[in-house]
């Protein structure tokens, strides 16, 4: 367990409750990173298990990893390119939006930017799959669209 | 406090209904309208807010184009991201970037001017604008705008289209035309969208036959008069720069600050009440010097033309609705075109000139009879 001599909160625990059950305990140092269970924590107490209904035991673990390294202010670029190497799109995805339940602003930007990095250079067709969004224009917008993009790839290697 | 204290307190139920409603709709800025399955239907019911986080993203990381199609990709993707996409391209700080083709009718940069490149084919009377992606003059760049001339009877026409293979009036990807005098000392700018709220389209015999190819009727079909550029000439001197003097209608307020800067584009949605319904830009090209040594005109061009022309020109403004009070400074260039090779001119445009009205004044120099060399 990190000992954080300056924090008041040193060396102190809290229990998170996912919404399948499962508990984890995290530094309350790390909690205070999250505002949704801080403020939980203000308002239940630091001796309850905080529940969290809409995050999973499946990426808890790997939010406090992130902050357990945040704390000791050891994250870097290293580190992040490691931590999610090995994600798949789906896990990034729902990182991203426990990130955003639990108002973790640090691992939020740095998720948006790396799945913003993921969609780089690829297709739309691509994207409305990885997001599972409905193509709604209808066949008239859909034309003017495509001449908007073929103008967008237009230029460099023309021979005009 | 005990376990059972703790659930029936007050502050315990008030919290309760917070972590509830933490599962609804958040109160702050960011929020997600539940889970109900770990797949990725969550996605598409996520707020504009979390997607316009990704998107804003994308926006910074592809600045510049080619990369650029990424941001239009993400514009395509559904009506949702099309409108969160245009949002954060269309945000003040983004500062005359070109994305969209609509962004070719919005006004350039406030400070450094977009450089650009003109080729000229001669054979077949067609000008293609590029914007620079470097400093050389050969490479050629993104491609924005090309122009056809045609000569109609007594007058001459350039038609300006966003689509290299069709220079019609009737094609989509019209956007606006040229139209000269058979001297070619006056021409006038016509613009395929209205330029303002109420602008009725010319009459003219050109745009009747245009309204009749409209394939989108609910876009109003015509050409809307946007401009006119006059040339004068020297008569004391035959030999010496002509004078130009040119006046673009324009819907710039005075404050740019604001997220305005589609307003020429969307005329129709226009809801500033302020909004002088035809305020103007006028500009006057900078009269250049006689340098007795070299025994010519000049004018410092900062390395950006290099062959002497007297298509060359720097036109800075008079009247200017982006400055306060309306005055232009007459000082700060805001438009320079001129010659770099047999075919090539580069063009450097800035606010409040748009791509478009910069790319027309530059075709008048093309098509100006009477030169004086």
């Amino acid at each position: 367990m990190a000992q954080e001599a300056s924090s008041s909160t040193s060396s102190k625990t809290i229990s998170l409750k996912t919404g399948d059950g499962e508990i984890f305990e995290i530094e309350a140092s790390a909690a205070k990173q999250m505002k949704t269970v801080q403020r939980l924590i203000d308002d239940l107490g630091d001796d309850i298990t905080i529940p969290l209904h809409n995050v999973f035991s499946k990426e808890l673990p790997k939010i406090i990893e992130y902050y357990k390294k945040d704390i000791t202010g050891e994250i870097t670029k290293d580190f992040e390119a490691e931590f999610v190497k090995d994600l798949n799109d789906d896990e990034v995805k729902v990182l991203f939006l426990a990130a955003n339940y639990l108002d973790a602003n640090k691992l939020f930007e740095f998720l948006s930017q790396n799945i913003a990095d993921r969609l780089e250079s690829k297709s739309v067709e691509y994207v409305r799959k990885y997001f599972g969004v409905e193509n709604d224009f209808t066949p008239e917008e859909e034309s003017k669209l495509r001449e908007e993009r073929a103008w967008s790839f237009r230029g460099i290697k023309e021979d005009e | 406090m005990s376990l059972m204290k703790v659930f029936r307190s007050r502050k315990f139920s008030k919290s309760f209904k917070e972590v509830q409603s933490l599962d609804a709709i958040a109160d702050d800025r960011r929020g997600i309208s539940g889970r109900e399955s770990a797949d990725g239907t969550d996605w598409s019911t996520m707020l504009p807010d979390l997607l316009a986080e990704i998107i804003k993203r994308v926006d910074v990381a592809e600045e510049q184009w080619p990369h650029r199609q990424n941001v239009v990709a993400c514009a395509c993707v559904c009506k949702r991201w099309r409108d969160i996409t245009r949002e954060i391209v269309r945000s003040p700080s983004r500062n005359g970037k070109i994305t969209f083709p609509s962004c070719l009718k919005q006004p350039g940069p406030r400070d450094l001017p977009h450089q650009c490149l003109i080729k000229r084919n001669k054979k077949t009377n067609t000008f293609y604008l590029y914007l620079a992606l470097s400093s050389s003059f050969t490479d050629k760049g993104k491609f924005l705008l090309a122009a056809r001339r045609y000569r109609c009877g007594t007058h001459t026409e350039y038609v300006i289209s966003l689509d290299v293979d069709d220079l019609s009036q009737g094609s989509n990807a019209y956007v606006g035309k040229l139209s000269s005098d058979f001297l070619g000392t006056n021409f006038t700018i016509y613009d395929s969208q209205p330029p303002h709220n109420g602008a009725k389209p010319s009459s003219c015999k050109a745009s009747r036959r245009f309204a009749s190819k409209q394939i989108s009727p609910q876009v109003p079909a015509g050409n809307f008069e946007a401009g006119n550029v006059s040339y004068k000439f020297n008569l004391l001197k035959s030999r010496g720069p002509r004078r130009m003097i040119c006046s673009l209608m324009s819907t710039v307020s005075s404050s740019m600050d604001e997220s305005s800067d589609n307003k020429y584009f969307d005329g129709l949605k226009m809801h500033r009440k302020e909004q002088a319904a035809s305020a103007y830009t006028i500009l006057k090209n900078k009269a250049p010097r006689w340098h007795e040594h070299l025994q010519c005109w000049c004018l410092n061009f900062h390395g950006r033309v290099t062959v002497a022309s007297v298509k060359n020109f720097q036109l800075v403004a008079t009247v200017d609705q982006s400055q306060p009070g309306g005055k232009g400074d007459e000082e700060t260039v805001l438009l320079q075109f001129g010659k770099v090779g047999d075919d090539t001119f580069t063009m450097d445009y800035r606010q409040p000139l748009s791509a478009y009205q910069a790319f027309a004044i530059c075709l008048t120099s093309f098509g100006t009879k009477l030169a004086c060399e």
